[in-house]
């Protein structure tokens, strides 16, 4: 069973169809990424797929599940988390409380248990605390769990939401841009953090534009251009496309011209 | 140890207050400052851990002390069985009133709660049958004595008793709210609060938790109306009405919105501020106003966010 399944997936906005007829898959445990110039509809695709916008038309299929009619929330409880192009995070609260909102799907505990203070109550409060540290240790923020995700640097608050979708524990990661305004080092760093949460079994789809880090990572893109699907595959047939080169550069007719 | 030192105080002060005001009519602001608490209390809950502005707490408010007035008065019911029907009427509108609304954001959520508390106001008053319409039900009795078994009785004629009773029911409400937002349930109605979209993608279902503060909140500001109504003996349509829903909405902005103690603070603060401006009797409305103005401009997290602002550069936190 494919994780996530696109069927002539089509999303327009007026007479703009910002998304149109996208039918893709993507398996248990690879890392697919989703590449295409500003503007081809990337993101859209992950608020379809995330349930943040109906589709105008098509099916999505999360987990085996057609998520017609589905609020984020919902599509979230299947098992997907996901991350957002402009990083968002609660800027208030400590890193570690940003992990502990995460947590959401796995509470159990119900309003009366936590007025009375329940040795149950109490029981999970601890264990997703633990399970929230865990988490940050994972992702290199174990250190700053106590300070307000606001004033962590810019370059690791990116990591703090990525924190925050683990911490739900999906089988499906979604990051749009991880790498937004990072340098070359903390590159490199985020892409041994993408081949960590994937071998601990966690399928990512990726939004990328940094072309080195698409091609060393992931299993197989996707390129999407004026939000239709032209390429799929692994990385080395991809990016060698012609088509592919076409959409990033322009034709050599157009150069010439 | 020293965290709970300033708890330990401001609770013995709460205590030991009846002897300390030996003023009949600051004893009197005090309890009606205390009742005041609970209501802004509920509706900090919502406005400024929820996020919704609502203005129909008023009438939530007016619908616990009717309830609560109506069975003891007409059907002679003990005054402590109407808590939990006036709180649960006080809920079920809330409810209601949620189901239908709660999916409309900002401005549309709040004129439509405007609406409803102006519609409540309006059936209290000419449902003449039941209610008494614009007269109101009067000669409320005082809570029914508790018999101690052999112990003697426990009246609440006198206003110590009263206030004791409304200290106790505040002291209830707090520590509910404050169990409440540290529990997830808390985290997840704050993360609302500062981030619909990520709420929702992190699994929150908005509007099952919009609708589950609403009702707590209601069923809370329904108990201020009830301890309201015993101890002045007297309710109103009026007191359904919106005022009582914007004077909450001033308490907590000036108290501090979102905050644990801001609506106390606040509600101390402004029922007792018309005494300590008396000087100034004709100016008062126009001092109010400007002290509004100067908090929202320079306190945005009203007093309690303020002195804890001063509190951190003070400690170096």
């Amino acid at each position: 069973m494919s994780l996530i399944e696109l069927q002539g997936v089509t999303k327009a906005f007026g007479g703009l169809r910002a998304v149109r007829d996208v039918t893709l898959h993507v398996e248990r445990g690879e890392i697919f990424s989703v590449i295409g110039p500003n503007g081809s509809g990337k993101s859209t695709l992950f608020n379809l797929i995330s349930g943040v916008m109906p589709t105008t038309s098509g099916t999505v299929r999360v987990l085996g599940r057609d998520t017609k009619g589905m609020g984020p929330h919902k599509v979230a409880k299947l098992g997907l988390s996901r991350t957002f192009q402009t990083t968002q995070v609660f800027a208030e609260k400590t890193v570690l409380e940003n992990a502990l909102a995460g947590r959401h799907l796995h509470v159990r505990t119900g309003l009366w248990s936590a007025q009375l203070r329940t040795r149950f109550f109490r029981a999970e409060e601890a264990r997703h605390r633990a399970r929230a540290l865990d988490i940050l240790d994972a992702v290199g923020l174990a250190d700053r769990a106590a300070q307000r995700a606001g004033h962590v640097p810019n370059a690791l608050q990116g990591r703090v939401a990525i924190a925050m979708a683990l911490a739900s524990e999906p089988e499906l990661l979604l990051l749009d841009e991880p790498t937004g305004g990072l340098m070359e080092q903390e590159v490199l760093g985020l892409m041994d953090l993408l081949r960590r949460i994937r071998d601990r079994g966690v399928t990512i789809m990726l939004i990328e534009h940094k072309m080195r880090l698409v091609r060393q990572v992931s299993d197989r893109i996707a390129v999407l251009n004026n939000g239709g699907l032209i390429c799929d595959g692994i990385p080395d047939r991809v990016l060698n496309d012609e088509r592919v080169v076409e959409a990033y550069l322009g034709t050599a007719d157009h150069a010439a011209a | 140890m020293r965290q709970a030192a300033p708890w330990i105080i401001g609770g013995a002060i709460a205590v030991a207050a009846p002897f300390l005001v030996t003023n009949g009519y600051l004893f009197h602001l005090l309890i009606i400052a205390v009742i005041w608490s609970i209501l802004a209390t509920s509706l900090n809950l919502v406005l400024g851990y929820t996020g919704l502005l609502s203005l129909a707490h008023g009438a939530f408010f007016g619908l616990g002390a009717y309830c609560s007035a109506l069975l003891v008065t007409k059907a002679e019911w003990n005054f402590w069985a109407t808590i939990p029907p006036a709180m649960a009427v006080a809920a079920a509108f809330g409810t209601l009133l949620g189901l239908l609304t709660l999916r409309l954001s900002g401005h549309y959520f709040a004129i439509s709660t405007l609406s409803f508390g102006i519609v409540v106001s309006l059936v209290l008053e000419k449902w003449d049958d039941l209610t008494e319409g614009p007269r109101g039900i009067s000669s409320i009795p005082a809570p029914t004595p508790i018999d101690l078994f052999g112990w003697g009785t426990l009246d609440f004629e006198s206003n110590t008793s009263k206030y004791y009773l409304a200290l106790l029911a505040l002291a209830l409400c707090l520590l509910f709210v404050w169990r409440l937002v540290h529990s997830p349930i808390g985290r997840a109605l704050e993360a609302m609060r500062q981030n619909e979209l990520l709420a929702a993608c992190l699994g929150v279902n908005l509007v099952f938790y919009k609708l589950l503060a609403f009702s707590m909140s209601a069923a809370m500001a329904g108990l201020a109306g009830v301890l309201y109504s015993v101890y002045i003996t007297y309710i109103n349509p009026i007191d359904a009405g919106l005022w009582n829903g914007f004077y909450a909405v001033m308490y907590i902005v000036i108290g501090g919105m979102g905050t644990f103690l801001g609506p106390v603070v606040g509600t101390l603060f402004l029922v007792t501020l018309p005494e300590l401006l008396r000087a100034f009797q004709d100016y008062r409305l126009l001092l109010l106003g400007i002290l509004l103005i100067l908090t929202m401009t320079f306190l945005p997290q009203g007093i309690v966010g303020g002195a804890r602002t001063l509190h951190r550069r003070w400690t170096g936190r």
